[in-house]
């Protein structure tokens, strides 16, 4: 049942400038926000305060039983701040994906304030012992990450990492009898398990699925088994926490490490989750089903630019316009961005104009902030080729974190939808299978969700297709060649059904 | 005035002018961090590089900025009481 503490405040504004005006903004984007406007004026006059609003305004929209109130407007056709619950929120951006729904942030003096110590509080209560061991056989799973939500809408919940005997123990203040959402995250050679409303007693016990290289996948369903050659001739860069160097299923020809402090030739993965050995993985990877994994372009030769420092989770955008540098100089033909975030430089857009100037294709991943705005610097296109991630349900096993990223719209296809987590709008130029994607990680195989994953699968068949396309191949590295492939990429693409701000030109294959 | 860094990136055509470099180089406020064959790492003042980027209109300034991985897994952003 929906309370009023339930209830958020959201700024609701198109995707760019807080008018619904120009080549951006859709007629359908445009027509909400005016209906929105309309029933703001009749039930409470334009000049409505906050402080005076009675709570009058209730407003249906598109989603079936999705309420929301219009507290006030800028102009007809501009911003609103309206309240609605954060499911509302969810099931908005859905149904208006042309639109921007951002929080309401209040901004404070910069003074010291106390921490709540919920952990040392919480350390005196109740414990909710959880186990992970294999489906298989029974033995216990060390080392995977947990996440317990009590409250998902506000994200109130406890974490932490299973120890040898597979065990975490999570102790909640108060007895706590559900969990509204529990993710695991194993570091490899299982999927990761998703299940809402868990019923808590004195202890959970929960069972991972190990991974089968045999299971058809997304990569698998639209892809099939690559043949040995596809590939060949063509050189991709991957720009991410490095390739592990020593995974029997990767060959990695050369690359660097521009981190600064750091070994130059270091450019193997750098200690954390194995984030660029699974992107390297679905471009390049040389395995063979089912002892091992194959990307789309085996025959490709794979180099890792590392700009992700050892146990680092951030990247210097001066290491990262260095490693496209690097890229160019190495003759990539495409440059794989599976990172973003943050505000646009002028640094990196040069360095990627220059890329393709030189005739290397820069293809970037829109972010995973659950459909909001696509982020920098995928937002950047052209010149970059921005991804948005799709699913298919039964591509991934129930149970898994691919459940959670099912989400409205689905496709003419209706087994297809734009995963809940992908950034979408007017910036997307391709979308990709990115949920549920099995491939290599240090000392295994894992699979992963995100655009991270949808973005390598339009590098791996670019470089499919770049290899089977000789008068491309053969062309001097100028503009005019990068130019030529994307467009044999968006050619390629068929339309899925999901509208434009949520797939471009549709999906490759 | 606190230093930071900031990325100087040259967008004209060819290399980058020696006398550029000279010229930046010759400056004792701004400190050259790290260097490529397009870019300067640059650990100076704002009032310094923005004076700086005024002067060549061939270069661009930004200031050094962290990217992150694109994470889809969900956050804690209170710790259950």
């Amino acid at each position: 049942m929906t309370t009023n503490k339930d209830v958020q405040q959201y700024v609701l504004l198109p995707v760019r400038g807080l008018r619904a005006q120009g080549r951006t903004a859709s007629a359908e984007m445009r027509d909400f926000l005016i209906d929105t406007a309309t029933q703001f004026v009749a039930a409470a006059g334009p000049r409505l305060h906050l402080a005076s609003f009675a709570g009058a305004m209730v407003k249906p929209v598109s989603a079936p039983g999705l309420k929301l109130r219009v507290v006030d407007s800028i102009a007809e056709d501009g911003a609103k701040l309206v309240e609605m619950t954060p499911q509302e929120a969810t099931a908005l951006r859905e149904g208006q994906p042309g639109l921007k729904l951002v929080p309401v942030v209040y901004y404070y003096p910069q003074v010291q304030r106390k921490k709540i110590e919920a952990r040392t509080a919480a350390a005196a209560g109740p414990k909710i012992r959880l186990t992970l061991v294999s489906k298989a056989d029974g033995k216990p799973i060390a080392d995977a990450k947990v996440v317990a939500f009590t409250d998902f809408a506000n994200r109130i919940g406890l974490g932490g990492t299973t120890n040898a005997s597979g065990i975490i123990d999570l102790a909640f203040g108060v007895m706590t009898k559900k969990l509204e959402r529990l993710y695991v995250y194993p570091r490899r050679n299982f999927w990761p398990f998703f299940k809402k409303n868990v019923a808590v007693t004195s202890g959970v016990k929960i069972q991972l699925l190990p991974v089968d290289l045999a299971f058809t996948d997304g990569l698998r369903q639209f892809y099939g088994d690559a043949p040995d050659n596809a590939g060949a001739q063509v050189k991709v860069g991957v720009i991410d926490s490095g390739i592990a160097l020593d995974h029997p299923d990767l060959t990695v020809m050369g690359g660097e490490n521009t981190v600064q402090g750091e070994a130059v030739n270091d450019f193997g993965d750098n200690g954390g989750e194995g984030h660029g050995t699974h992107v390297g993985g679905i471009i390049a990877a040389r395995g063979k089903r089912p002892g091992g994994m194959r990307g789309l372009a085996p025959a490709a030769s794979l180099f890792s630019f590392r700009v992700f420092g050892q146990g680092a989770d951030g990247a210097s955008n001066f290491a990262i316009a260095k490693a496209i540098d690097r890229a160019v100089q190495s003759g990539c033909d495409i440059i794989n961005m599976s990172l973003g975030g943050g505000p646009p430089d002028d640094a990196t857009r040069a360095a990627m104009e220059d890329a393709l100037a030189a005739g290397s294709l820069v293809i970037v991943a829109s972010g995973n902030d659950d459909r909001s705005p696509v982020s920098f610097p995928a937002s950047a296109s052209p010149p970059a080729i921005a991804v948005s991630a799709m699913g298919c349900k039964g591509t991934f096993p129930a149970g898994t974190t691919g459940d959670d990223a099912v989400a409205k719209p689905f496709g003419t296809d209706k087994a297809n939808f734009i995963a809940a987590f992908s950034n979408v709008g007017p910036e997307i130029d391709l979308t990709s299978t990115g949920v549920g994607i099995i491939s290599t990680v240090p000392g295994g195989y894992l699979p992963m969700d995100g655009t991270s994953m949808a973005t390598p699968a339009v590098s791996g068949f670019a470089a499919k297709l770049l290899s089977q396309t000789q008068n491309i191949l053969t062309m001097p590295r100028t503009p005019a060649r990068a130019n030529a492939l994307a467009q044999a990429l968006f050619a390629s693409a068929k339309l899925m059904g999901f509208g434009p701000n949520l797939e471009g030109q549709g999906f490759p294959k | 005035m606190d230093k930071s860094r900031f990325i100087f990136r040259f967008r004209g055509t060819g290399p980058i002018p020696s006398d550029d470099l000279e010229r930046i180089r010759a400056l004792p406020e701004v400190d050259i961090v790290d260097s490529t064959s397009r870019m300067l790492l640059l650990q100076a003042t704002e009032e310094d590089v923005k004076s700086l980027a005024s002067a060549m209109p061939e270069w661009v300034l930004s200031p050094e900025q962290t990217v992150s991985l694109p994470d889809p897994r969900p956050k804690i952003l209170e710790e259950a009481k």
